[in-house]
This record gives C-alpha cells, sequence and structure tokens, in this order.
C-alpha cells in the first residue's frame, strides 16, 4: 500500500511523541494525534485514517468506546488498544461483540509490537470481519479504473435488474459494486439501499466465488443469521453472479433475492450468469471514461 | 526494529508437511475421529531451544491439552509454554499451574486477545525467540461467540503472525463445523491440512495451498 494515515489517541504527551516517533520512523505513514474521545471523532468524521490506536483511559471516555466508533463509521479500519490496563477493566468496558487488537504498553517489547501490529492492520487489511479477495489490490485497482455516475448507465443497469425480476419472478434484484469497504447498489428493483458495510453483505462472499452462489436459506446460514441488514430486507433465498472484468477480477455482483425458498435450474444458471455478462458490458461501454462518448452515440431510449 | 529469525518452521519426521516460512498460518482439519487434532498437536510442538509454544484452549482445560501434548511428545518444557485456558471449568485440577492465563468464556474473544498478547510478550521476552501458536479450536471459538466477531478474531490472530513472523495451527472439525465457516476460516490462513483415516487404522494427509507440499494423501504414523 501507499503512504498510510495513523490516528493515535494518547492523552499521555510524552508517549504520544515517542510513538509517533516510532511509528513515522518504521513505517511510511503520518500520524494524526488527538488527545482525547471528541478530539479524535473530530478527526475520524473528516479523514479516513488506515488504523487507530488508542489508550484504554482517555479524559472524555475509555479507548473501546471510541473503537466501538470507528467500527460503526469505518468497521475494516485497524484498530489497537494500547494500553496496561487490567483485563478485567477494559471486558467490562466493552460490549461482546467488541474486538480490537492488543499491545501491552508496558512491556519492553511494546514499541516493535505496535509498529508490527499497525503495519500488517494496514497492508493486509487484517481487521476486517470477511475473508478478502486473494488479489484484493488488482481488484481494488480495477475497480479504481471505472466511473459508476453516468445516468445512462444506471438506465441500463435498472433494466438488467427489471430483466432479471421478470424472470424469477421475485421482489428484488440489485446489481452492485463491492468497494474496498462496502458495497453499493448501482441498480435495483423493489426496495432501494444504501451502502453496506461488506461484512454485512452476502455479495462480499460471491465475489470470492468462481460462479453462480446460492444460498437456500440465508436465515440460516451461520455467515449471516446474525445479520440484521439480511433480517430487516427479509431475505431467504439468494442468488448471486460476480460482475468479471476482461480480466477476470470481480468487481461486483447481480444478485437475486427472495422471502420464500425456491428452486433453482441449469438453466436459471445460465440466465443468472448472462444478466451479469450484460451487465458488465454495459459498465466497460459507460463506466470507463474514455468510452463515454460512446453513451452519446446510442440510439434513443438506450441512454 | 530488532529482528527476529525470519527462518522456516520444521516438522516432525513423522508428520509429512515440509517445512513452512515464518508468518505461516495454517488450517488443520479433519473429520472427528481422523487424528486432525493430534497433527495440529505436532505441528505446534516447539523444535529448538529458542522457539516456545501458546497455546489457545476454547474446547478442553488448559491441563487436558497439555496432558494431549505430553502423550505425544513427552514432557512438554513448561518454560516454553503458555496457556490461555478458555474454558469454563471451575475444576481447578484443569488447570494448567504454569504460565496460564484463564478466561472463562471461549466466546469473550477481547479478553482472550489480552491474555494472548500478554502471555506472548512473556514468552518472547524471556525465553522464545519464536512462537508456534495453536488455536484448539476453531470449532469451539465459533459455536461461542458471533460468526463476525470470531472471524474478525481469526483474521486479526493471523495478521500477527504474518507481522511477528511466527507460524499458526488452527484445528477445526470437519464433522462440526458448517462447510461455509470452514472456508471462510480457510481463507484467512496460508494453506489447509486436511486429515482422514482410512478404514480407521490408515491415517493420511494432504496440504492443500501451500507450494512445494504433499498435494496427494500421504499416509503416517505419529510416532513422536
Amino acid at each position: 500500500m501507499g503512504h498510510g494515515l495513523v490516528c493515535c489517541v494518547l492523552p499521555d504527551a510524552d508517549e504520544q511523541r515517542t510513538v509517533t516517533a516510532l511509528l513515522t520512523s518504521e513505517l511510511d505513514v503520518s500520524v494524526v494525534s488527538c488527545s482525547s474521545i471528541a478530539d479524535a471523532i473530530e478527526t475520524l468524521d473528516h479523514r479516513a485514517v488506515d488504523c487507530l490506536v488508542t489508550a484504554f483511559e482517555l479524559p472524555d471516555g475509555t479507548g473501546t468506546e471510541l473503537t466501538a466508533r470507528l467500527r460503526e463509521l469505518s468497521p475494516d479500519t485497524g484498530c489497537v488498544l494500547y494500553t496496561d490496563a487490567d483485563r478485567e477493566r477494559v471486558t467490562d468496558a466493552a460490549g461482546s461483540a467488541y474486538l480490537a487488537q492488543h499491545v501491552d504498553s508496558s512491556r519492553s517489547r511494546a514499541g516493535d509490537r505496535l509498529v508490527q501490529l499497525v503495519d500488517a492492520a494496514m497492508r493486509f487489511r487484517t481487521n476486517t470481519a470477511y475473508p478478502r479477495h486473494e488479489d484484493e489490490s488488482d481488484r481494488i485497482a480495477e475497480l479504481d479504473r471505472f466511473a459508476f455516475d453516468d445516468p445512462s448507465l444506471h438506465a441500463a443497469l435498472r433494466r438488467v435488474t427489471e430483466l432479471g425480476a421478470v424472470y424469477f419472478d421475485v421482489p428484488q434484484t440489485s446489481i452492485n459494486v463491492v468497494g474496498e469497504n462496502s458495497l453499493e447498489y448501482l441498480a435495483c428493483t423493489g426496495a432501494e439501499g444504501a451502502a453496506i458495510p461488506r461484512e454485512r453483505s452476502i455479495c462480499t462472499y460471491t465475489v470470492l466465488g468462481e460462479g453462480v452462489t446460492v444460498i437456500e436459506n440465508v436465515q440460516t446460514d451461520p455467515r449471516f443469521r446474525e445479520n440484521g441488514i439480511v433480517r430487516e430486507m427479509g431475505i431467504r433465498w439468494y442468488a448471486g453472479c460476480p460482475l468479471r472484468t476482461r480480466s477476470g477480477n470481480p468487481i461486483g455482483t447481480v444478485c437475486v433475492y427472495d422471502e420464500e425458498h425456491r428452486s433453482f435450474s441449469d438453466t436459471d444458471e445460465r440466465f443468472l450468469r448472462l444478466l451479469a455478462d450484460e451487465a458488465m458490458a454495459w459498465i466497460e461501454t459507460l463506466g470507463t471514461e474514455g468510452d463515454r462518448p460512446a453513451a452519446r452515440a446510442l440510439p434513443e431510449g438506450y441512454q | 526494529m530488532k529482528q527476529r529469525s525470519r527462518g522456516p518452521y520444521a516438522f516432525p519426521d513423522a508428520v509429512p508437511v515440509d517445512p513452512v516460512p515464518a508468518g505461516t498460518n495454517l488450517l488443520v482439519t479433519g473429520p472427528s475421529a481422523s487424528g486432525a487434532r493430534d497433527v495440529a498437536v505436532a505441528l505446534t510442538l516447539p523444535r529448538t531451544d529458542s522457539e516456545g509454544t501458546l497455546l489457545l484452549s476454547t474446547d478442553m482445560g488448559g491441563r487436558s491439552l497439555l496432558d494431549q501434548f505430553d502423550e505425544m511428545a513427552g514432557d512438554l518444557p513448561r518454560d516454553r509454554v503458555g496457556i490461555v485456558d478458555c474454558t469454563s471449568s471451575r475444576d481447578e485440577h484443569q488447570r494448567f499451574d504454569g504460565r496460564v492465563a484463564q478466561i472463562d468464556d471461549p466466546g469473550e474473544l477481547l479478553g482472550i486477545e489480552i491474555e494472548f498478547a500478554r502471555l506472548y510478550e512473556t514468552l518472547a521476552e524471556r525465553v522464545a525467540e519464536r512462537v508456534r501458536i495453536g488455536l484448539f479450536s476453531v470449532t469451539s471459538l465459533l459455536s461461542h461467540a458471533d460468526f463476525t466477531t470470531a472471524s474478525r478474531f481469526v483474521h486479526m490472530l493471523t495478521g500477527r503472525v504474518i507481522a511477528t513472523g511466527d507460524v499458526a495451527v488452527f484445528v477445526a472439525d470437519a464433522d462440526v463445523l458448517d462447510r461455509r465457516e470452514l472456508d471462510a476460516i480457510e481463507s484467512y490462513c496460508d494453506g489447509c491440512i486436511e486429515v482422514r483415516n482410512e478404514a480407521g487404522n490408515t491415517r493420511e494427509l494432504r496440504v492443500q495451498g501451500l507450494d512445494g507440499q504433499p498435494e496427494m494423501w500421504t499416509p503416517f504414523v505419529l510416532d513422536l
């Protein structure tokens, strides 16, 4: 990865200086220094950081409160608790689903360990709650090649989702981009949705597969049964196919959902693959900067 | 920053797995009676005086887990072993009376992370230049915590192993764990060692995902 940004929330000024000097000398990072939760939230609300390093005792709360807040804003960001506080005090202050990496700041090798964990969290994104694609960097680089703001593209993709809804006779279909940290809907039939964190998205797993993913009962799938977003959407049955670029990278998905269990034939699978190919063809045509003028040459009704 | 040895980790001759680079995470899985757990024990044994072993026991008491190690390889040197005992057993005889941290719930992942980090530093400061880490077992961890948190925990642990240049072994019971959960955990690891017990008397293993390792089923006898 390139130059990183670390937010260090250490109320002790000497410790802040020491840790900042260590991180900037050992890693290719800049450090934003904060001394309180309020100070840090101000920073985190305006800047995307690659890793948070926080003490446990903060003037206006605890490091676990701050980390929990960051997980809401950016679930995949690396979080390191740098503290010598008793385990019981830390765990009592944290929720059951709370998790951050820990470095005991009183140990002789605490500085080395902090550098190692911050480095790994930034380079390998080891704080995510889901597996990443084996060529994630290439995948994201290729995704960045596309722009998705052309209304013609959205109209075309919308037609693809409607084809899916009619063929499968399902209430919800969508075409999505699986970005570095979130899933964004490019087109939907049925419920419209805002972007959701990747750790809450079924499609996070679909882009890892070679072909079509079918989940007979999402509600009992151990990966999603406690997923509030899936429950709210009422999804029981799911089928999704990766959107692959010409070089084979999966940048997103086309998927269909149903509130009831349904069968899925070989012909159905073929049709879903065709929808994915069609969606990707439109993205390659209208979502690439150099090809934009072609959009204006499309026949009326196709823009 | 002080650099540690980054040489490969070797395994007992009885286990047909070639040495792996420092920073490798291995999933060891198989049906319940396949011997996968014994293979994981063998892979986690310290091989040199500069190596230590740090165990996370989530499905049995630390004392019992240590007994398993002793039965297979003689007495494990106590000064080079740490155990985060995550079982809820109140039977103190089950507790390992050496370098141990006690957590009363395998689902208390933050507590496990904290105690693991502390024991790791204790081993690193006093005796071990390099540490072999064993999670016994992923199956139990996933049954006590929600998938998202447990998944993040395992991912973080694999990241720590990469960062520190150690080796980690994650044991999973293929009979109990859902295949989809197993696939997710496998995705965090560099390789998977599958173990089976053909006809109840011939143990075999194969390695997936690691270059230069036996991909074909290979019989073995764990005579350490």
